[in-house]
C-alpha cells in the first residue's frame, strides 16, 4: 500500500520536502504512528517530536486525513488505507 | 462614475462595480490584515465599512500596519484607519471599538465578513456568529512567513472550528510576523470579497489555501465539505 504525506511552512522546511510518497509492501493498512517511523526513516531528519507529544498530536497542528481533520488521542490510533493523504498543517493565528 | 475606479472597471464591468458601492462589508481587526483589507477595498469601491477593533496604534504595528505612521501612535484604531481610508475615497465607515466576543452583533446590512483577527478564539466566534447571521466569511490567519486562507459560506462549506482543529485559543503576544505576510494574505481576503460580491472567478471553499513565503509556495489542502 502506498500513503502520502504532506507538511507545510516550518514543517516543511524542516523535514527539507513538503510531500512524500510512502510505501508499506504487504500492508492493508498502518497507523500514523508508523507513518512517522518511516518519515523518519526515509528522510533521515526527526519529525515525531515536532508533531507529536506523548503520543498525541501537538496543539497547534492540524493533521488533515482524506479532507477531514481529525484530532486523535493517539497516532498509534489513526489507521490509514492504501491511496490515503495525511496533510499536518501549523495554521497562523496572527493578524 | 470616479476616476478611481478606471483601471479595474473593464475588468468587472457596471454591473460588478454596481455590486461593489451598493455592498456593506464588515472588517473584523484592523491590523496588519486589516489596514490591507480596508484599503483594497476602499480604492475598489465597497460602498459601506464596519470596523471593528478596540485597540490603539503601537510602534510594533507599524512595520506592517499600512494605515498607520508615527504620529498616530496611541490613537484608536479604527479612527485612524477611518480617517486614513476617507482620505482615499469618501464613503460611509462606521467605526466600532469593540472586541468580538458572543456579545457581538453582525449587522443586518452586512453582506460578508472579513476574519483579520488576531486569536482563534476570536475568529471562532466571528464565524459561528456570521454562520448564524448566514454571512459569507474570509478567514485568514498569519505566523512569521506564513499565512492560510479559506472562505466560509453557510450551509456550503465546513466551518472554520471543523477545519482548524486543536489550535490553542488564547492570543499570543507579539507574535513575530514579517511585513509581506499580511500585505499577501489580506490582499487574497479583499480579493476573495470583491469576487464573492461580484460573482467573478472561484472562491476557497472547502479548502485552505497555504501560503509559504519563504520558499514561495503556494498549496491548498481540500477538505471533504459538509
Amino acid at each position: 500500500m502506498k500513503v502520502i504525506f504532506k507538511v507545510y511552512t516550518y514543517l516543511k522546511a524542516e523535514l527539507g520536502a513538503g510531500e512524500l510518497h510512502l510505501e508499506f509492501p504487504g500492508r492493508e493498512e498502518v497507523s500514523l504512528d508508523e507513518v512517522l517511523n518511516e518519515v523518519e526513516k526515509v528522510t533521515s531528519k526527526k519529525i515525531r517530536d515536532k508533531v507529536l507529544k506523548d503520543g498525541k498530536i501537538k496543539e497547534g497542528l492540524i493533521f488533515v486525513l482524506n479532507g477531514k481533520s481529525v484530532i486523535p488521542e493517539n497516532a498509534s490510533e489513526v489507521y490509514l488505507k492504501d491511496g490515503d493523504v495525511i496533510s499536518i498543517l501549523p495554521p497562523g493565528s496572527g493578524g | 462614475m470616479e476616476g478611481i475606479f478606471a483601471r479595474h472597471l473593464p475588468l468587472i464591468g457596471e454591473e460588478g462595480l454596481r455590486r461593489l458601492l451598493n455592498s456593506t462589508v464588515l472588517v473584523a481587526g484592523a491590523g496588519g490584515l486589516g489596514t490591507v483589507v480596508l484599503q483594497i477595498l476602499v480604492r475598489s469601491g465597497i460602498g459601506k465599512l464596519y470596523i471593528v477593533d478596540h485597540g490603539i496604534v503601537d510602534e510594533p504595528d507599524l512595520n506592517r500596519q499600512i494605515l498607520y505612521s508615527r504620529e498616530h501612535l496611541g490613537k484608536s484604531k479604527v479612527e485612524v484607519a477611518s480617517e486614513q481610508l476617507r482620505k482615499i475615497r469618501d464613503l460611509e465607515i462606521i467605526t466600532l471599538k469593540e472586541t468580538v466576543d458572543e456579545n457581538f452583533k453582525i449587522p443586518e446590512e452586512v453582506n460578508i465578513v472579513v476574519d483579520c483577527l488576531d486569536n482563534f478564539l476570536g475568529k471562532f466566534i466571528l464565524n459561528e456568529l456570521s454562520v448564524k447571521a448566514k454571512k459569507p466569511f474570509v478567514h485568514a490567519g498569519i505566523s512569521g512567513f506564513y499565512g492560510q486562507i479559506t472562505t466560509i459560506i453557510p450551509g456550503e462549506t465546513l466551518n472554520l472550528k471543523d477545519m482548524l482543529r486543536n489550535v490553542p485559543l488564547e492570543k499570543s503576544r507579539g507574535l513575530p510576523v514579517i511585513a509581506t505576510a499580511p500585505f499577501i494574505l489580506g490582499t487574497l481576503e479583499a480579493n476573495e470579497v470583491i469576487k464573492f460580491l461580484t460573482g467573478k472567478g472561484a472562491l476557497l471553499k472547502n479548502k485552505i489555501l497555504v501560503v509559504d513565503l519563504l520558499y514561495n509556495d503556494f498549496q491548498t489542502i481540500e477538505f471533504g465539505g459538509l
